[in-house]
């Protein structure tokens, strides 16, 4: 895809190493927006921002509600909210019952975008032990938006991504070492 | 040929002023993300056949409007939810209010009434529940009788025990239940300093003047708009050097209120500071 | 030698991000969610540093830094305690721990901490 207006990387258990090893390789000069979505307990929410901004220069924050959604940012999704994407292009807070035991959930997120960016998305799933994520790929899909897994053989916890590639019909399945590249061409 | 979901934009339009047409229940500033997704959900759930179908329903069942309204709001909530805002309510907020010879706390969208609850236990063991009175109120009838009964899933408490632990309980949290089939039945005396009631944060007024007001995780699902219009009602009903506490992601920040609010350090606590 | 960082905490992801934190500033660390057996379990790593979180289910971070520091090969590592309670200089004082944390901490303030007490990796 070129001329990609937003990225979600989607992710659970293994998946913060990957960003560790991703984030520092992506071009600060990006024109997109990126934001992450990995499962987590409530807590320590500023942790992993400082630890995810400590990898890069591209400015990285913790969403805030009702905040305009920006490119060449890093948003991370706050813990035990579901993130959902306004028309407007503003970030929603949301806090219904969990999905796939989840909240924040994947699957919310990627589906909210889909509607909003259509086929200037991109989903990028990565290591994780459910399978949180595989229907937002399809609607990602169907809203002709591209989507990618993690290498199973590279994940830590290789369900989610393996699960991905088995019902969802990705476009791209990359290892750890590929992912920089591919998102720097999504310019 | 590119995806349609079962309701279009312009259908979520259509409802939401048929609803507004029909029962007066404006939802018109909603955020429109989290509203379709809760009408998508209720569609599939209730299997409607067509768009057609279900907006017909909504319009001429005011009994499925009553459903219709209970899941398009989100009631999802829980005992001492983020401990760390009922640790900073026992430890600075309430000893404050202890002050007052009589504390009136408004709790808006109480749900099924966990933070009610809550809230009492804590009164409680500050020993300012006999001089209290906690006014829970929300939009949804339905939940409002069940926070009535004071009863919550048995299968809960666990959760709820470690939350009331790490927010500063000091008793045996069982002590606070009577086990019932599947349900934990809370002590009557916390219920007796609790009034219930409807409130319709979009439309209905202010009702009394306040100490303390709660509204956590409610705001989240307004626009910006509403969100101030909200916010001011909140300040029409707040006392002076009252407090106004919300969700851990919500704020009182670009509100035309937040002038005269001081933030209490990390939580999402302000305390009015002039009128 | 690498220096070696024993967390002992009952939130996976606390664990998650102490670990990434600390091995990317060059310390050696395992962690464990249990303070059960804690003696068993420090002797067999021999930590340079410990932190122990309160609230670990059955045995609880109180007791467990008070076997530790009743063993007289053991009581020499430093334990530091770390809570989001309001009180957690005083809990750690009844544990008995060296020193303590408060939650939410940032990355600096946890690294900081650890060459306090144990030095640079």
């Amino acid at each position: 895809m070129k001329n990609c207006e937003a990225l979600i990387i989607g992710g659970s258990a293994g998946s913060l190493d990957v960003l560790l090893k991703v984030l520092p390789a992506i071009d600060t000069l990006i024109n997109f927006t990126i934001i992450i979505v990995v499962h987590r307990k409530q807590g320590m929410d500023s942790l992993l921002c400082d630890l995810l901004s400590s990898k890069t220069t591209i400015k990285v924050k913790e969403v805030e509600e009702k905040e305009k959604i920006l490119p060449r940012t890093i948003y991370i999704a706050p813990s035990d909210y579901h993130l959902l994407l306004e028309k407007d292009l503003t970030f929603s807070l949301d806090y219904s019952e969990k999905v796939n035991y989840s909240r924040p959930s994947i699957d919310v997120t990627f589906q909210s975008a889909a509607e909003v960016y259509t086929n200037k998305l991109v989903c990028l799933l990565l290591s994780g032990s459910n399978a949180d994520g595989v229907n937002g790929l399809i609607t990602v899909s169907s809203y002709e938006g591209e989507t990618a897994a993690q290498d199973p053989t590279t994940a830590q916890v290789d369900y989610m991504p393996a699960q991905a590639i088995l019902r969802a019909n990705i476009d791209h399945v990359l290892t750890i070492d590929e992912m920089a590249a591919y998102i720097n061409a999504l310019n | 040929m590119p995806f349609t979901s079962a309701i279009s934009d312009e259908q979520v339009e259509t409802l939401i002023s048929d609803v507004l047409e029909q029962y007066g229940y404006d939802f018109t500033g909603y955020s429109r993300a989290s509203l379709k997704r809760r009408l998508l959900r209720l569609y599939s759930l209730d299997k409607h056949v067509s768009f057609a179908e279900f907006r017909y329903k909504v319009s001429n069942d005011a009994i499925y409007f009553k459903r219709f309204v209970e899941q398009i709001t989100v009631n999802v909530t829980e005992m001492f939810r983020d401990p760390s805002f009922y640790r900073a309510l026992r430890y600075k907020v309430l000893p404050n209010l202890g002050t007052y010879p009589f504390i009136r706390i408004w709790l808006a969208g109480c749900s099924t009434g966990e933070e009610a609850y809550s809230m009492a236990i804590v009164l409680k063991e500050l020993n300012l529940l006999h001089k209290t009175l906690i006014y829970a109120t929300d939009i949804n009838p339905t939940v409002l009788e069940k926070a009535a009964q004071g009863m919550f899933p048995l299968s809960q408490m666990k959760q709820y025990s470690e939350n009331y632990i790490a927010a500063g309980g000091i008793k045996d949290f069982s002590s606070y239940y009577s086990a019932n089939y599947s349900l934990a039945k809370f002590d009557n005396e916390l219920k007796t300093k609790m009034i219930f009631s409807t409130h319709n944060l979009v439309s209905d007024h202010s009702f009394n003047e306040f100490q303390l007001i709660l509204c956590r995780n409610v705001l989240i699902y307004f626009d910006r708009d509403l969100q101030f219009k909200v916010l001011q009602l909140f300040d029409n009903s707040l006392e002076n050097l009252g407090y106004l506490a919300l969700g851990t992601k919500e704020t009182t920040d670009f509100s035309p209120i937040s002038k005269r609010y001081k933030r209490l350090e990390t939580e999402k606590i302000w305390r009015k500071v002039s009128e | 030698m690498t220096k070696k960082v024993f967390i002992f905490d009952d939130n996976s992801d606390i664990l998650e991000l102490c670990t990434l934190i600390l091995e990317d500033a060059g310390y050696e660390i395992k962690t464990s969610a249990t303070s059960n057996h804690i003696v068993d379990q420090v002797s067999a790593y021999m930590p340079d540093l410990i932190f122990m979180d309160n609230w670990l289910p059955d045995v609880g971070g109180i007791e467990a830094t008070q076997e530790l520091k009743s063993h007289p090969d053991l009581k020499n590592i430093p334990v530091i305690y770390f809570s989001a309670n309001n009180d957690v200089s005083a809990l750690a004082q009844k544990a008995g721990a060296d020193s303590y944390l408060s939650k939410p901490f940032d990355i600096q303030t946890l690294e900081e901490i650890v060459k306090s007490h144990i030095g640079p990796s």
